[in-house]
């Protein structure tokens, strides 16, 4: 066994437009990576013997590190914006909170300098943590591939831990959230094996806003990461919630839902019940705090 | 090769690279910028920040061609013109540097904080340095320094030194002073092995089994032999001297050799030596090695049954440690009642920030000198002498800074691989462990299971105590015979009890080897023992600080090993003080009773107790002595040198304040040096907490005699009698005349006496157990109490305050001592809620930091009171006795009790599974 696996060598590009990146793709797919901040990439690599032989640095594209809200279309945030930069955006502070809250649960400080929306979104990982805020703020991932540019819901855009829809000819460019309702409120909570930092073994978020349309006149939207093969809503909670006027006890019965829906796989974090009895838990506490403050 | 120009410290730099290379690499090896350090690789640790841009960066994982027309700045670009950045300084006089090897990237994580937000709150500081880790647990007085640092730049107030309401009594000894390498270890200058770099040297790497269990069928290195850049393939017929190593027992063989047994996953098989990492790596991966698979036996436990696989030939019981004191039977007859449990720990990870590292180079005296931050130099140079069969003289052993060792850097890592390799190739050799090998290969802490059962009056008053420990020491021996003895004489606490019988049985299995981590045994003695005394306390409905009081070992009591203890026995003062605390704090209010928190129905808070005890050297009838050199330079300044290790604990701090105190000389004129077999005599293991007593006493006496000799010199010359010299500030006052140092010395070398000399300290004999006698010649006590808060829903744990006292006998670095304190403190913190070794079948699940979770600036307590007793002992230097080790082990035990008390559930095992927990809890509720 070799105690020192080390970094498998590679070569590094850097991308200066996206024809650079579809020439490239197409020429070398196989043995190629693209990177944004790297954070995921170099862990992984260390831990495996064999690597891509090229990383493709697509940080620099134009329009990867912009942040852009208009009030009608919403908010786009290029795929290499980092996450530091998400959390201390006022603007987003303001109306996406959820996004930096969750923003600010990932690693740490320095890696969160380089760690992107992007990368987090693209690396599948069933307990990403941008995950569920990106989820309840119906956040599409936007690819471009020499065919054109093409939305994805996130739901579409995950298929199953590492895997998503991506084509092999495509990048993905931005993550687009539409203006998200007037009125809401919400939050993320994610636990952890100790208080912080660690991968979640459950992260909840939430976003409520009033809705008069419906016989609760509230709405909520639930997202969840760690539970299941990928990052999830559970929409008949979200529609359970909405049919009568909202109580503790309705909140507790949405919680034992959304407990049955999760689908968690033990390991040496957690065990399968208690990951399934934590999702009820987060998501009561998370619901309860979501209404507080909408009311 | 990519061509990058970066600007590094303000200084342009244009170098061909690999696009592979990560900035820290870069640094590092091709800058020469040492001050850098590299501790995970893996992202986890903060250790290799820098600044790019400004930005505080993992440089471990930042490719150097992304610096490209970048400003870097590291730790060696902090200070200006020598001027310290008021961070550099003000971690210097605020303690804030131990081991100093989290140190640079602590401060440059801090510069870019102060950069964003000049004025930090301890909650910024804590966002910012959260998984900055510090494993010396030094995060308490990093927030402190920062603050000061932020004041002096803000506001340009002077940076003060901490005062404390203990040591002092001394004009040196008892004082806070910084540490004489801090200002080394905060600019980046401290040379730690791997900074150590020679021409035309070679980079060594080990094949290991990664199997637990199994015969070496085959072995083939012909095609790593013939990979261009291979130096030298060793194997175990490749050993000229002794195969086996280690410190007791010599059962570990540096390399397993065909038709040879693996007995663990990390056993070494080959060794390679090549002119870069890479083709060391690619050479391993050429090695045909075919192992035949044994069945494992995994615990210690299953390791005693008959029918257990054998990990040694001769039998899986290393030790059966028996304790005998009055009549048992009489014992549980006479007591009233009887309570029983088992409890278990598991191993853990010492997890200091540098790993091992060993550089060895053949000289032309065909001597070999090997660099290696160990904890026992002597033992180093011995080992490596028997497995090169050449005389001791022919190997010369050198201790640059070690970055953390708690036990961990006591047994051969590298060494004896790169002497090998060296010697093969008649170039120097550097071995160094990534953090994946490290945690693979070093021994542990034993992980146990410990039986205890207690007879007691109903008042509460001990009567009798048998406990039964088993120990897993893994794969060979190490000290496990040792530690596990530790665990046997602590397995009942620090009480009186007349009757006591205790069987330990130290068990091989195809684990990791276990060995010395702080606390060395007695860290899960008194886990097992304060859980159950505090059920005792519950049951019989006495308070537990009433019921440890009411036992504790006092002045006059006998052990449960039949010692007398005559003098020098804080335990109750430090009852009393820890529960004056508590009661400060808690208003009256009785702090064991379950608290719901305001505003948060799902959370309960209350405290926890626990007492303890620690011998202060190795004892049981070893011999314990160091020899220290002094020598009076021609300059005036004293050198102190002697082989004993700075692993961060300060003891280089401590000797030269006794040399300084003992000379009445200014600190600055006393230049301390440390672990260099050839020039520096034996000051023996630093191990036991046993460095300040006895490495303090032999430099105490050094100091002595040379000022006896400097004084019988002038005394001479003067004609006067000797007390009638003074000597202060660096100069003898004869006559009302002043006479410098160097004069003295001068005089001293006119005379033909050399102004040098070696003095060899004894310590107080001790006897083996079963014998009559002292088992160990000092103890340290400590009682700690512990707030803790309980999430009733998520079964999370918290410490939200700590209030502990230890006795010390005398506070002799007071700013070191409040480190060891607060560290050892934040580390039980870690071993009772975050930590776990984890080991499946004999294969390392937690073999990456990511998996091993050690305690952040996020555990650590809202508030900290450390109690300082100064109970002295007769014997140590000033009174001093042992801290280095005492302060994690109360805390386990005081968190689990605290855990009850706050939602009445009783754990017997550490660390707390939430998941466990929220399950009791719900069964609880419902
Ligand atoms: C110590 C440590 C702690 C961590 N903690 C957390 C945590 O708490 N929570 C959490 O969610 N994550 C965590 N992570 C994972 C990771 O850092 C984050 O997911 C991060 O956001 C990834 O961003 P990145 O820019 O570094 O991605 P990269 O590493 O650059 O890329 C990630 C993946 O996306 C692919 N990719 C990159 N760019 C594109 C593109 N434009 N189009 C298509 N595919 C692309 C890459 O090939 C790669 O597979 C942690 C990682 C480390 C090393
Ligand atoms: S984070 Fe780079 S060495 Fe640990
Ligand atoms: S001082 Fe921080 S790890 Fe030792």
């Amino acid at each position: 066994m070799l105690a020192r696996p080390g970094l498998p060598e590679f070569e590094y590009i850097r991308a200066g437009s996206s024809q650079d990146v579809f020439d490239l793709l197409k020429e070398k797919g196989a043995d190629l990576k693209l990177m944004l901040g790297g954070t995921d990439l170099f862990v992984q690599m260390r831990d495996r013997a064999q690597g891509p032989g090229i990383l493709l640095d697509v940080k620099g594209l134009p329009g990867m590190q912009e942040i852009d809200y208009r009030q009608r279309s919403g908010l786009t945030i290029g795929a290499a914006v980092t996450l530091n930069q998400l959390s201390t955006d006022l603007d987003l502070k303001e109306k996406y909170p959820v996004l930096c809250q969750a923003a600010d649960t990932v690693g740490n400080y320095q890696l969160r300098n380089r760690a992107t929306l992007g990368g987090n979104i693209c690396n599948a990982s069933p307990s990403a943590d941008m995950a569920p805020a990106a989820l309840v703020y119906e956040g599409e991932a936007v690819l471009e591939s020499p065919r054109g540019e093409r939305s994805l819901a996130l739901e579409q855009f995950w298929l199953g831990p590492g895997s998503t829809a991506l084509e092999g000819d495509e990048y993905l460019k931005a993550i687009h959230f539409p203006p998200p309702p007037p009125g809401a409120r919400g939050s993320y909570l994610k636990l952890g094996r100790s208080r912080m930092g660690d991968l979640a073994i459950v992260g909840v978020a939430v976003l409520g806003y009033p809705d008069k349309s419906v016989p609760a006149g509230l709405r909520f939207r639930i997202g969840l990461n760690s539970t299941a093969p990928t990052p999830y809503r559970i929409p008949a909670v979200e529609e359970f919630l909405t049919r009568e006027p909202l109580t503790e006890d309705l909140i507790s019965l949405a919680g034992e839902m959304a407990m049955e829906i999760s689908s968690p796989i033990e390991d040496v974090r957690a065990t399968e019940l208690y990951q399934k009895k934590m999702v009820r838990n987060l998501t009561v506490k998370v619901l309860k705090e979501t209404w507080e403050s909408l009311r | 090769m990519t061509n990058i120009t970066i600007n590094v410290n303000g200084k342009e730099h244009n170098l061909d690279i690999k696009a592979d290379e990560m900035l820290a690499d870069v640094l590092r090896n091709r800058l020469g910028l040492t001050g850098t350090k590299i501790s995970c690789g893996e992202a986890e640790c903060g250790a290799c920040t820098v600044l790019v841009d400004g930005a505080p960066i993992l440089s471990c994982n930042y490719p150097a061609v992304k610096a490209q027309g970048k400003l870097v700045t590291t730790i060696e670009g902090l200070a200006k013109d020598d001027e310290l950045h008021p961070l550099q300084e003000a971690f210097i006089k605020q303690g804030a540097v131990q081991c100093g090897f989290c140190t640079p990237g602590q401060i440059m994580t801090a510069a870019a904080l102060l950069n964003e937000i000049p004025e930090p709150t301890d909650a910024d500081i804590e966002y910012a340095l959260n998984d900055t880790l510090c494993r010396c647990g030094t995060y308490p007085m990093i927030t402190k320094a920062i603050h000061a640092a932020a004041d002096k730049i803000n506001r340009g107030s002077d940076i003060e030194y901490p005062s404390f309401d203990f040591g002092g009594g001394y004009q040196v000894v008892g004082q806070v002073v910084p540490r004489p390498e801090a200002r080394q270890k905060v600019t980046g200058e401290a040379i730690y092995t791997d900074d150590i770099s020679f021409p035309g040297m070679l980079f060594g790497a080990a094949l290991r089994a990664g199997i637990p269990h199994g015969i070496v069928k085959e072995l083939d290195i012909h095609k790593a032999l013939a990979l261009p850049g291979v130096q030298a393939v060793l194997t175990a017929a490749d050993i000229p001297g002794r195969v086996n190593h280690g410190l007791i027992i010599q059962d570990w063989p540096a390399l397993v050799g065909v038709g040879e047994k693996v007995r663990y996953v990390g056993d070494a098989v080959a060794v390679v030596a090549a002119e870069t990492w890479e083709i060391a790596r690619q050479a391993l991966e050429l090695i045909d090695l075919e192992i035949e698979p044994l069945p494992v036996v995994t615990n210690a436990v299953d390791a005693k049954k008959t029918d257990s696989p054998l990990v040694h030939e001769s039998g899986n019981l290393l030790k059966h440690i028996k304790v005998d004191k009055g009549d048992i039977k009489k014992g549980f007859e006479e007591s009233e009642v009887i309570f029983e449990d088992t409890f278990f720990t598991p191993h853990y990870e010492h997890a200091f920030m540098e790993p091992e590292c060993s550089i060895a180079r053949p000289l032309d005296n065909g001597k070999i000198e090997v660099y290696v931050g160990s904890q026992i130099s002597y033992e180093d140079r011995s080992q490596v002498a028997a497995a090169l069969d050449v005389p001791l003289e022919k190997v010369r052993v050198r201790g640059p800074l070690i970055g953390g060792g708690f036990g961990g850097k006591e047994d051969i890592a590298g060494q004896i691989h790169a002497a090998l390799l060296a010697r093969a190739t008649g170039k120097p050799v550097k071995i160094l462990y990534d953090r994946h090998e490290s945690m693979l290969v070093h021994p542990k802490r034993h992980a146990t299971q410990i039986n205890v059962k207690l007879g007691l009056k109903k008042d509460g008053t001990l009567v009798a105590a048998q406990t039964e420990l088993y120990g897993d020491t893994g794969a060979y021996a190490s000290l496990g015979a040792k530690v596990m003895g530790r665990a046997t004489t602590h397995s009942t606490g620090p009480y009186i009890i007349p009757n006591v019988k205790i069987d330990c049985y130290a068990m091989y299995t195809n684990n990791p080897p276990a060995g010395a981590f702080r606390g060395f045994g007695a860290f899960q003695a008194a886990f097992a023992i304060e859980c159950l005394m505090d059920r005792v306390a519950e049951e019989l409905e006495i308070d537990p600080i009433e019921l440890r009081r009411k036992n504790a070992l006092r002045q006059g009591s006998i052990t449960n090993t039949g010692q007398q203890l005559r003098e020098s026995v804080g335990l109750l003062e430090c009852i009393e003080k820890t529960a004056q605390a508590v009661e400060e704090i808690t208003a009256g209010e009785d702090p064991f009773t379950s608290r719901i928190v305001p505003g948060e129905p799902n959370k309960r808070r209350a405290w926890g107790f626990a007492v303890t005890f620690k011998n202060t050297g190795l004892g049981e009838g070893a011999p314990d002595n160091a020899s220290a050199e002094i020598e009076l330079l021609e300059d005036g300044r004293v050198e102190t040198r002697i082989s004993s290790a700075e692993i961060g604990q300060g003891l280089v701090t401590v000797l030269q304040m006794i040399t300084a105190e003992e000379l009445n000389l200014p600190l600055d004129q006393v230049r301390v040096y440390l672990s260099d077999t050839d020039l520096t005599p034996d000051g023996g293991p630093t191990t036991a907490s046993r460095q300040t007593y006895i490495a303090g006493n032999a430099v105490k006496f050094a100091a002595r005699t040379l000022r006896e000799s400097m004084l019988a010199t002038l005394a001479e010359k003067y004609n006067l009698p000797p007390d009638q010299i003074g000597i202060e500030g660096g100069k003898a006052q004869v006559n009302g005349e002043e006479v410098s140092f160097a004069e003295v010395g001068s005089l001293m070398r006119e005379e033909g006496r050399i102004p040098k000399l070696v003095y060899d300290y004894k310590s107080p004999p001790t006897t083996p157990l079963g014998e009559p006698g002292d088992k160990h010649f000092a103890y340290s006590f400590a009682a700690q109490a512990i707030e803790v808060e309980v999430d009733l829903e998520t079964g999370e744990v918290r410490v939200i305050r700590a209030v502990g006292a230890t006795d010390v006998g005398k506070a002799i670095n007071p700013l070191g001592l409040q480190g060891q304190a607060e560290g050892g403190l934040i580390m039980g913190i870690g071993h009772a809620l975050t930590e776990e070794f984890i080991v499946e079948e004999g294969q390392v699940f937690t073999d990456h930091l990511s998996r091993y979770r050690m305690p952040s600036i996020q555990h650590v307590p809202e508030e900290i009171r450390v109690i300082i007793v100064e109970d002295p002992t007769k014997e140590g230097p000033y009174g001093g006795k042992g801290v280095g080790e005492i302060s994690t082990m109360p805390v386990p035990p005081a968190i689990v009790n605290a855990v009850h008390n706050a939602c009445g559930v009783r754990l017997n095992r550490i660390p707390i599974d939430q998941d466990w927990l929220a399950s009791q809890l719900q069964a609880k509720g419902s």
